[in-house]
């Protein structure tokens, strides 16, 4: 993967992300990552998505799942194995169900604006701290994405990185590794992230 | 005897060819010209475009071609209201999930002559109806309505959006039944969308409900097989992708739990084999999976 194509492309947009949502700097993760998994899927036509529904419509399905696909998820993921242990040992599948509606999405689908949402603590394994603070956080980011200076300017930004993405012909199964590098340079580049 | 290649570099050639060349092009532009020109003709475009994109999932960008389809119809109605334009708004309606709107629609198409109008404005009104039943929390009524749709309906777009709700809405139900009860529930459940997978096998979705509902009754090894159609016959959207993959990794866990040892290398092969041509880097990691 050429980095160096990757940092410029990256660049590019934090030069406008910043003009648009100045105080708002934990949603440049969240709306490159979005935008990364559409560069990277070539889905041109989803930018006004990345705007009006920051995440994926979850169907009520996640709601109904059985009992066995959720105790798998918690079971073979060794984060949550570890924070769940307690309710997994007494198969409180009520709590499982809870936490999993939340976590779900982000750790079972990798929701991209989700994953940049909540990448602090992800990579600190918090997950009950994401989900007590999700629902606060959603509504937050539809906020002050609806409230943006100039809309116009943020959706070209995204569509300009999304073709950088998909000009640079990186192969699908590097989803993973773009993103590592994508946090690495916004890292590089933005005052470390506000507390909540 | 000239031969072809020296016919076509003579002057009398280049010159009817030339000449054929300039009707063919005037005919096109005419053409194009009418089919612009035309506004039924636009709506049409619009709508059709609408469609591909849906077949493509791009969702989003149907939207946007739904939205024309509707804004140019209405335009044409005004000084050309025929059947046919109120059909296509009606589809477009329904595309947009404007229930009212679309049920208006094709009642004008019915008393304009389009036979099936009556039936779709009944159908997508009852639609509508069972959606705002549901937001009001009677979901009992709206699930009598999503099971009566599904069963009735002989409109696509109605039944493939009453299926998902009416799968959604029994399985949340049954939770609540004891387990003789739940069975019974779910092998009729799964009956009734087998019976829409027979009339329309192409539809990954389908399937993909199928999958889900196996997965309830245990019944791990054809949940996969019907998970694998739904991949092979395409989803409408990325995260229901994303949950059917996840759905096909599931089933390969209780498969390895459940299945005997012979039993088990034979489904190994064929899953090696399936993954294999999907591009996955192991038997849990489809490319999209953070590793």
């Amino acid at each position: 993967m050429a980095l160096s194509k990757l940092d410029k492309a990256v660049n590019n947009a934090l030069k406008i992300l910043k003009e648009v949502l100045p105080d708002q700097t934990y949603l440049y993760l969240p709306l490159l990552s979005r935008a990364l998994v559409w560069g990277l899927r070539r889905y041109f036509h989803r930018q006004a998505e990345l705007m009006a529904t920051p995440v994926w419509p979850w169907p009520a399905r996640i709601k109904v799942k059985p009992d066995e696909f959720i105790l798998d998820f918690f079971q073979t993921h060794s984060g949550l194995r570890r924070e769940f242990a307690t309710e997994l040992k007494n198969k409180d599948l009520k709590s499982l169900r809870e936490a999993f509606v939340y976590l779900y999405p982000l750790l079972g689908l990798n929701e991209p604006f989700l994953w940049g949402l909540f990448a602090p603590e992800l990579g600190r394994q918090e997950y009950r701290l994401i989900i007590r603070t999700f629902q606060d956080r959603l509504d937050r980011a539809r906020r002050d994405l609806a409230s943006v200076s100039s809309r116009k300017k943020l959706i070209s930004a995204l569509k300009t990185f999304q073709e950088d993405i998909t000009a640079m012909a990186i192969d699908l199964s590097g989803e993973a590794e773009v993103r590592r590098s994508l946090v690495k340079l916004l890292q590089q580049s933005l005052p470390p992230p506000e507390k909540d | 005897m000239v031969n072809d290649r020296k016919l076509r570099t003579t002057p009398s050639f280049k010159k009817r060819a030339s000449s054929e060349y300039f009707k063919i092009l005037g005919l096109g532009l005419v053409i194009s010209f009418l089919a612009c020109s035309s506004p039924l003709q636009e709506v049409k475009l619009y709508f059709t475009r609408g469609q591909e994109s849906l077949r493509h999932y791009n969702s989003a960008q149907a939207r946007i071609y739904f939205q024309k389809t509707k804004e140019a119809a209405t335009a044409a109605i005004k000084s050309q209201p025929v059947a046919q334009l109120y059909v296509l708004k009606g589809l477009a309606e329904v595309q947009l999930e404007e229930w009212s709107a679309a049920r208006r629609s094709f009642s004008l198409a019915y008393s304009l002559g389009f036979d099936k109008g009556e039936k779709w404005a009944a159908e997508v009104a009852l639609f509508g109806l069972a959606q705002s039943l549901g937001e009001l929390g009677l979901s009992q009524q709206a699930g009598q309505i999503y099971d009566y749709l599904v069963t009735r309906s002989q409109f696509e777009p109605v039944t493939l959006l009453a299926a998902q709700r009416y799968v959604d809405f029994t399985l949340e139900r049954s939770f609540t039944l004891e387990e003789r009860e739940k069975e019974v529930l779910l092998r009729r459940l799964l009956n009734r969308v087998r019976s829409l997978i027979k009339e329309n096998y192409h539809q990954g979705f389908y399937h993909y409900l199928s999958s889900q509902i196996l997965a309830h009754q245990q019944l791990y090894r054809r949940s996969f097989e019907e998970a694998v159609m739904a991949r092979e016959l395409g989803l409408p959207t990325e995260e229901i992708w994303r949950d059917n993959d996840r759905q096909i990794i599931f089933c390969f866990r209780q498969l390895k739990k459940d299945l005997l040892k012979e039993d088990w290398q034979d489904f190994l092969q064929l899953y090696q084999r399936l993954i294999t041509s999907w591009g996955w880097a192991d038997e849990e990691t489809p490319p999209w999976m953070k590793r």
